[in-house]
This record gives C-alpha cells, structure tokens and sequence, in this order.
C-alpha cells in the first residue's frame, strides 16, 4: 500500500517535471528546478496529533474588529507550510456564509458595529464564535476608549457557551490551532 | 539658510524659539497668510510634511487652538511652524495650506472630527474616523472633554443614520463596493470602484472603521512612561518603530539619549522588523501571482525570521522590548547563531526572490501594472518603500534624519546608500560591469525598479531584505563587543522629565519598514501626556494607492484608445499588496 502511493507520487512528479519542461523555456526550467531542489528550505512543521485525530473538518471566517492587525499576521501564519492548518481539515473560508466559526480579533469599535452584527447573522446555524487575543477579550489596551463598545449580546453569548477565549496579544499560531481544538472538543 | 528664507517670505523677522535638539528649528507665525507663503517656499525648496498637529491650548496660556506643521528639509533639519489660531473672527479655521502639500488633508479631516478645527471656505465634511454613530459635535479630542461624558453622549446620540444618496453614474459604467469585511484575512477598510467592463475608473476609499480613539486614550488612560504599551499596538507589523518613535518624542522631552548598547539593539530590531515584514510582503504577492511553489518557501523564511524574533527579543512581533530611556529584554539571546541564522535565511530569501523577478509569468502581471510616478509620488508626498520605488530614492529618514545608532555608524549609512544608487546610477545597472559580486546582485535586482510600478516595490522589498541582513550583521557583531550586554539599559527619566515644564514638546520618528513613523507628544502636568499626535506612513500612502490604481495617461485618453497603465479590477488585490498599507494606523 505503501509503496504503490509512493510510485503514485513518483509519476506524478515525473509528469510535473515532463510538462514543466514543455512549457519553461530550457534554461528557466533549469533554474526553477534547481532553485527549488537544491536550494531546500528545511523547517520543522507542528505536530499536533490531539488535532489530527479530531478527523473534523471546520471552515473558518475572520471577522477584524479592529484590531491592530497582529493578531491577523498569526492567523495568515496558519496557512505556511510550518504550521499547514489544512492539513487538519480546516480552511479559512471566504464567505461568512459558509462558515462554522467566526473568529473575532479586535476590541469592537463602534464604527464597525453594523458590518460585524450583519456578518455573524450571514452565518448559518450552528454558528461558534472565537474570541481571539487580548482586545477580543476585554478590550486591552484599548479597553476604556469611547470607541470601543460592549459586543451585542448574542455574539458576546456564542462565544462563552459554545466558543472559546484564545488569551494573548497575539496568541502565537500554536496557540490559536491548540484554541480551534477546544472548539472541537467543546461540541 | 531656512531662517533667512523664511524671513524673506514673510517681508518680516519671524519668530524663533530655542530647541534642545539643534537639528529642529521652531518658528511661531500668527498670521495664517504666513503660513500660506511659507508652505509656498517650502514646497519649491523640496521639503516633505511630516505632520500636522492640532492642540487646543485655550485653557493654557496662549488661550487659543493651535496648529502645528512639521516639515523635513533637504538638509537634515526639522522645521516645525507654530500657528495659534488668534484671529477672534475664526477661532476654529485656519489657511490651509493642501494647495501647496495635500498630504495634508487627512490631517485636516482628522483635525475636523477630533476638534472641530476646519480650513477658512471649508469644503470636507464630517465622518473620515468618526462615521455615522458618534454625533456630530463630539469633539473627543478637546482636553475638557473627559472619557466618561465623551460616552455618555455618544450613547445617547439620537441623530439619524445618513443613507449616502446614490450618484447617476455614466452608462456602462458600475460601481462596486467592496469591504469593509473583506474575503480575506486582511483589516477593516472599503474600497468602492467604479469599473467600465474590467477597467477601474475610479476608486474611492473610505476608511476610519477601525478607529479606537488612540490619541485621547494617550491623553486620559496612559503616563509618559507607560505610553509605549498603547504606541506599540497601533499597527501590529510596526510594533517595534511605532514603540521606538514614542520613545524617543519622550527621550527628546526628557532631554537624553539612551546609551550604546540600547541604541544598538533597537537598531537591531528595527531592522528585523523589516525584515519579516518584507519577506511577509514578498511572500503574499508572489502568491498573489499564483506563483505558489516559492511563495510557500518564502512564507517559511517569513516564519523563521518571526521565530528569530522571538528568540532575540522574546517575542513573535518584537513587543514589549522598548521604554523611554532604553531596552529591556527578557534573555540573553544567542548572538552568533543568530547571526548564522540571518544569513542563511536571507541567502535562501534572496534566490527566491531572483527567480520571482526573472519568471516571465509574474513579470508579466507585475511590469506597468498600478503605476505610481515619480510626480505622483512627490505631489501626494507619498513616503517610505512606495515612495522610494517611484525614484525618491533618498527619502529614508535613517539619511535624511539620521538618529540613534544610525547617525553612529556611517557604514549602515553607506550600506542603505548602496541600495539606493545602485537603482539610481545607470553603470551599475549592468550586471556584466566589474562591480564587485554582492552589488552587482543588488544591481541586477533593481536595474527595472525606478518605474514605480509593481514590479519596482517588489524589485526594492528584496533589495531591502538584503540591506537590512547586512545592517543586522554589522550590529550583532557589535553587541557581541559590548561587555555584559547589557540587557536592561534602561536610563530612568522620572527626574529629568520632573525638570522639564509642562507643556513642551518633543518629536520622535523612525523610519519603519512601511515608511516614517511620526509622534509628536506634549507633556501635561505631573507625568500625564497632554497630547500625542501618531502619524502612520499608511496616512500619506493611502491616497498614493489610489493614485495608482487609477492613473490613465493622458495621451491616448485624447486619442481613444486604452492605455497601458490602465488597471484591471482583478490588479487590484496584487497592486494592493505591493503597497500593504495599514488601516489602523491609518484610522487610530
Ligand atoms: S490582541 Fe494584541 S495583537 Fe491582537 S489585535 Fe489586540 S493589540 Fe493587536
């Protein structure tokens, strides 16, 4: 079984090789093949089996709800090869509306108020909601400002029944997969 | 040189007063028609405004508001202009001076909602950071305004949501709203587009969503020496320079500089700064060309640089490192390693890099694509990378305003003018010259970039990478030298601050990875800040996005035809992505 997936990759390989022949120009083909196997970045990728063995698939929406843009910058690290969060099942999606989870950074300005009730109520039931970093969950630094306003009541209820805290500012993505979990093991 | 200018503008003696720091220089002019005149010469002398900052100062002394403009000369000074709004006629309006610098008018729309300050026949209205929900006369910013009241009314603020009235738009011509909740994990901000089939006509952006009222926070919530904690928070990616300009605007209060060693490692950290966001940078856009293969490898070295920051500076976004008055770190770093570690991954970085710029592929989407030019740039006083990609080569306030380790070490300075030139000078531009190895890659690298178009800000973030690992390399190697290392040099400025009357200024700036990085901050009584002014490379860039995303060329305009620098729709995530502005520092 084994080896026969092995062969399989192989044969593709060699096909993806063939046709990038055909379609690069010689000498480029040379120097992207080279670039890509020689030059091998080596890193070691997250292991999490408590996650693997959840065999669970979730989509995930990103609601900003102004924040200051680092907890983004560790939710996009989740997609690099380190950390490969599809591996286990779960993608970031595009559209609220096929989401299973929102997941809300930012203390909550009122300036964004209407967008972000508008984009939880886009979201199809069961919906769970994670609060992600410090600003998400009390406001942080920011939490005594007039710009800022208390969550609305069903999204501040999502999240302590069925949702989760990720503490943090920002969590680092480890944290972040390990919070997706709790999610998981809570429904 | 300046003073004489401006005593000639003004056909009269301005006033001056002294600053500590002899590189800033500080004229008071009550006449608005001055100020007009003087923005006039500054404009033709090449100077770039760095900021406007507007105090109500009607309950100190002068009893009046106040306008503060802050310009940076060709030659290395600061030039701030103190104008107390004194005409009892307008004690709310000023000239304003968007005419000659009209990077200045999202300050003046800031200035319109914070404190209801507006230009004389003013034309903007209300709603660039506080939309629909805050009334109109809030006015958060006026010092007698406290936090608790500022609430109070904003919650029982009854006026309607305005619906915006629909414009007739021609036939054939659609528009498209798009945000503020984006399909991406990206921040909060709208971008309405008018396209006519695939091509953007017109784009119109409204931002503002993610305000968190940051300035008053500074003045009610944070002291002098806790500031740091709210600066570093602005934007996440420029965490340490937005943490490094507060301190020093408190050092420059206190009247100190921190001591080498800290010097160096902010230098350090800065650079490292620009380096993972660069890297991040380069990674998103190759991966926006769906070159997927190396933008997944460059992600990796972004991930290894954030690792590395950790591993230094104790943390992924270099937080919590700097105070006013030097650096406390929490470990004693391993400082060869990491010197290995940059080097290796700056290598493997640079590569890649070479490949993206040579792939017909990306070359293709990326040349004349969202071109900002070089009149663009400077009439819209665009700043950092985007500007220096357009061909303002020397705007980097590390040459122009040299501070701190850098105005120490002339060859940093040397290795950041190397990047430069070798995109200026043509001779070098020719990789097959006898320019020695590492420059003639920098030359290869950046022999097509002074077009100010995709492919030049990414042709200059990889340029960058390079120079910032070398400048990395030369202050590891002189941590190493210093003795204990000193880890938590930290110059306690509790007394010298105590000396200093309340009610002055100072300035700090930084020029972070995105661009430079201005605070301006006044102390009030005790060690309460009185005012702190943020001002966000993302705050001059925005319009400059804009700009390019939307140039036409006039020529075949007139003769019918579509242009080349015509940008598709589908352009626009890449062209955004080659600028990654910031809404929150845009908004604060
Ligand atoms: S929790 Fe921290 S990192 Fe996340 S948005 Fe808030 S301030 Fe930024």
């Amino acid at each position: 079984m084994k080896n026969s997936r092995n062969a399989n990759v192989t044969v593709l390989r060699l096909f993806a090789e063939q046709l990038a022949k055909l379609i690069l120009p010689e000498s480029l083909y040379k120097r992207v093949s080279e670039a890509m196997m020689s030059n091998a970045i080596t890193f070691e990728r997250l292991r999490l089996p408590e996650l693997s063995a959840k065999k669970r698939s979730v989509f995930i929406r990103h609601l900003d709800c102004g924040s200051c843009n680092g907890c983004e910058i560790e939710l996009n690290a989740l997609s690099n090869p380190v950390y490969d969060i599809e591996r286990f099942g779960i993608k970031f999606e595009s559209s609220p509306r096929h989401a299973d989870i929102l997941v809300m950074t930012g203390p909550f300005t009122r300036n964004l108020e209407e967008a972000a009730r508008l984009t939880f109520e886009a979201m199809p039931e069961p919906r769970r909601v994670i609060a992600l970093g410090d600003c998400a969950a009390d406001g942080g630094v920011f939490k005594d400002s007039y710009a800022i306003r208390a969550r609305p009541g069903e999204i501040d209820e999502a999240i302590r029944e069925k949702g989760v805290y990720i503490p943090g500012c920002p969590p680092t993505p480890e944290e972040i997969l390990k919070g997706i979990l709790d999610v998981l093991a809570k429904n | 040189m300046i003073r004489a200018g401006l005593t000639e503008i003004c056909r009269k003696p301005i006033i001056e007063l002294p600053r500590r720091d002899t590189n800033e220089l500080h004229f008071i002019t009550e006449d608005g028609d001055d100020v007009v005149k003087l923005a006039k010469w500054a404009k033709e002398e090449g100077f770039y405004l760095c900021t406007m900052v507007a105090n109500d100062e009607r309950f100190l002394e002068d009893h009046v508001f106040k306008l503060y403009y802050v310009f940076s000369a060709s030659d290395g000074k600061l030039v701030i202009i103190e104008h107390p709004l004194t005409d009892p006629k307008y004690p709310f309006n000023y000239a304003s001076i968007s005419k000659y610098f009209s990077s200045v008018i999202p300050l003046e729309k800031e200035a319109l909602d914070l404190f209801g300050l507006s230009p004389i026949d003013n034309t903007m209205n209300q709603g660039f950071v506080l939309h629909d929900p805050y009334p109109p006369d809030l006015f958060p910013l006026r010092p007698r305004r406290s936090m608790p009241d500022i609430i109070k009314r904003i919650e029982e603020n009854k006026t309607q949501v305005s619906k915006s009235e629909s414009i007739p738009l021609p036939e054939g011509v659609l528009s498209l709203p798009v945000g503020p909740i984006h399909a991406g994990i990206i921040e909060a901000g709208q971008f309405r587009f008018l396209i006519a089939g695939e091509i953007v006509e017109d784009l119109e952006l409204r931002l503002g969503y993610k305000h968190r009222g940051i300035e008053k926070l500074f003045q009610t919530q944070y002291s002098l020496e806790e500031g740091w904690k709210l600066a570093e928070r602005i934007s996440g990616d420029s965490s340490f320079a937005h943490s490094m300009a507060y301190c020093q605007a408190v050092e420059s209060l206190a009247g100190m500089e921190p001591g080498a060693s800290a010097l160096h490692w902010r230098g350090l950290f800065l650079e490292m700064e620009r380096l993972h966001n660069h890297i991040g940078d380069v990674a998103a856009m190759v991966h926006d060309m769906a070159f997927d293969l190396a933008a997944s490898r460059i992600a990796v070295l972004r991930e290894k640089s954030m690792q590395l920051n950790a591993d230094l500076g104790g943390h992924r976004l270099l937080r919590n490192i700097n105070r006013p008055g030097g650096v406390e770190l929490t470990r004693s770093p391993n400082l060869s390693e990491a010197s290995d570690r940059v080097r290796e991954l700056t290598d493997q970085f640079l590569s890649l890099g070479k490949l993206v710029l040579e792939m017909p592929a990306c070359r293709n989407r990326m040349i004349m694509t969202g071109v900002l030019s070089l009149e663009q740039a400077t009439e819209l006083g665009a700043t950092g990378l985007v500007a220096r990609a357009s061909g303002l080569g020397k705007h980097d306030f590390r040459l122009r305003h040299a501070k701190g380790v850098y105005a120490a070490r002339p060859e940093m300075l040397a290795e950041i003018n190397a990047t430069i030139e070798s995109g200026e000078d043509g001779a070098l531009r020719d990789s097959n010259g006898s320019a020695s190895p590492t420059t003639s890659r920098r030359a290869q690298v950046l022999k097509e970039e002074l077009r100010g178009d995709v492919f030049a800000r990414l042709a200059f973030r990889i340029a960058e990478v390079e120079t910032s690992a070398r400048i990395i390399e030369i202050l590891l190697r002189s941590l190493t030298d210093f003795e204990s290392k000193q880890l938590h040099e930290v110059t306690p400025l509790v007394e010298s601050l105590r000396r200093i009357a309340s009610f002055e200024f100072g300035l700090g700036y930084v020029e972070g990875w995105r661009g430079d990085i201005m605070y301006w901050v006044m102390k009030g009584p005790g060690n309460t800040i009185f005012r702190c002014k943020v001002r966000d490379p993302s705050l001059f860039n925005w319009p400059a996005l804009v700009s390019a995303v939307i140039l036409k060329d006039q020529q075949s305009l007139e003769e019918g035809r579509s242009s080349l620098l015509e940008n598709l729709l589908a352009d626009f995530p890449l062209i955004n992505k080659s600028f990654n502005l910031s809404c929150s520092g845009n908004d604060l």
